[in-house]
């Protein structure tokens, strides 16, 4: 239960819901909720002036092949991405967020916007060089505003979002969804838990592309780390892990032990791969 | 657009019935079952979507109530497990011993049952990972892992 008094917003399009966002300054945009309920309830989170429910918005939720790309409307439950499975390398990765039961509420979107440190589901995105579709308030009464932006463009430990942004959907090359991909995840309890590393790598011709979460506050991805692991991608593994920066040390687990942990998940990544 | 402010009476479809109930847009459904509509089967465990003990069917998928809005279930067949009357699943986890303490037990059910329905055969991994989503903390797991076994038999006997 959330104690604050707020209203409840429910759009029919993104034009309205941008402008719902524009009448209460400081709402949040509703999907799954799985974080809004939870953060609310520990008032962990800014308060709530009004929450804008965007799942019925038809573009949203969109799961289908466009001409070379997939769309995937941003929000899709986690669940629903899996079982369509148009993206396998993604599916995996999402099958390792949360329960089976979270994953029926956690939008796609939401995973990748959220405030917190792991956001799983962006590391395919990113590698995959998926673009994402949005819409923005517009300045002083201008209507609102649509956009279309690389996922890698505007991903900088978080998604960089103008105030009111509304994540639409993300398309993916439908070449991107076929090539090779490994991915590993190790938590310090069981499959239900935050990562201490998951590693996600993807194969292009002799290009290998690495996106970590778990070791760092956010997701990362480096164009320096994936240079250094396709130009001699086995004695490199070391080198690439130093260009990754600090790694955090928490109650899961110390800084040395994910780094020998990302370690062993990038070689046998490439073992898988080679 | 719909819009929600302050105490509104809403209507929701639960165990096939329209109830009525006075609701604020930051009442959980949980809480909406438990407190406005007497269907304390669905239990209040963490409030934090860990434990499961609040499952619910929500248009048939199993879903943590503690995380759902009640405002946001219009249109939505919620199920309880008072909804279920006498459900296979439910005899399998009697006869299997299914249940210790009781109180993730209509969690668990809820969720064995929308398991079943969509894996009508024996798929281990798929039980693994349906069933990682409700805690026993009396760590009943093999009398549970064991009545998924049973209601699928008695859900299809010819098999």
């Amino acid at each position: 239960m959330i104690a604050a008094e707020f209203p409840y917003l429910r759009a029919d399009t993104a034009e309205e819901a941008v402008d719902a966002w524009s009448r209460y300054k400081g709402a949040r945009y509703l999907a799954g909720g799985t974080e809004i309920t939870t953060s609310a309830r520990r008032t962990a989170a800014p308060a709530v002036t009004a929450l804008v429910d965007i799942k019925h918005i038809p573009e949203v939720n969109i799961h289908e092949m466009q001409k070379d790309f997939l769309i995937l409307g941003a929000a899709l439950t986690l669940a629903d991405v899996v079982e369509g499975d148009a993206f396998p390398f993604l599916s995996a990765t999402l099958r390792g967020i949360a329960d089976h039961s979270v994953r029926n509420r956690l939008t796609l979107g939401g995973n990748v916007t959220g405030m917190l440190p792991y956001r799983e589901a962006v590391l395919p995105l990113l590698l995959a060089d998926a673009s994402l579709q949005s819409i923005a308030p517009g300045k002083e009464g201008a209507p609102p505003v649509r956009r279309e932006q690389k996922l890698k463009d505007v991903f900088d430990k978080r998604l960089i979002l103008a105030p009111g942004e509304l994540v639409l959907s993300f398309s993916v090359p439908i070449t991107a969804t076929e090539l090779a991909w490994s991915h590993h995840r190790k938590t310090r309890t069981g499959p239900v838990d935050y990562p201490l590393v998951t590693s996600c790598l993807i194969r292009e011709e002799e290009e290998i592309r690495l996106a970590i979460s778990g070791a760092h506050p956010y997701p990362v991805r480096s164009d320096e780390v994936d240079a250094a692991l396709t130009k001699d991608s086995v004695v490199a593994v070391d080198q690439a892990i130093g260009l990754l920066g600090a790694f955090r040390t928490d109650a899961r687990g110390s800084a040395d032990y994910r780094t020998a942990l990302l370690g062993n998940m990038i070689r046998a990544s490439l073992e898988e791969l080679s | 657009m719909k819009e929600i402010s302050g105490t509104t009476e809403l209507c929701l479809c639960v165990n096939g019935e329209e109830r009525r109930a006075s609701v604020r847009p930051g009442d959980t459904l949980m809480r909406v079952l438990r407190e406005k509509l007497g269907l304390t089967g669905t239990k209040c465990g963490c409030e934090n979507g860990d434990c499961g003990a609040c499952t619910v069917l929500f248009d048939g998928k199993p879903t943590k109530s503690c995380m759902v809005l009640a405002v946001e279930c219009d249109g939505i067949e919620i199920t309880t497990i008072e909804g279920l009357a006498t459900h296979p699943v439910q005899q399998a986890f009697t006869e299997e011993n299914g249940f210790q303490c009781g109180f993730c037990t209509p969690g668990m059910i809820l969720n064995a049952v929308a398991l079943v329905t969509a894996h009508p055969e024996t798929d281990e991994e798929a039980d693994r990972e349906w069933m990682q989503s409700n805690l026993c903390r009396c760590t009943g797991y093999e009398g549970i892992r064991n009545a998924l076994a049973t209601a699928r038999i008695l859900l299809n006997p010819q098999d």
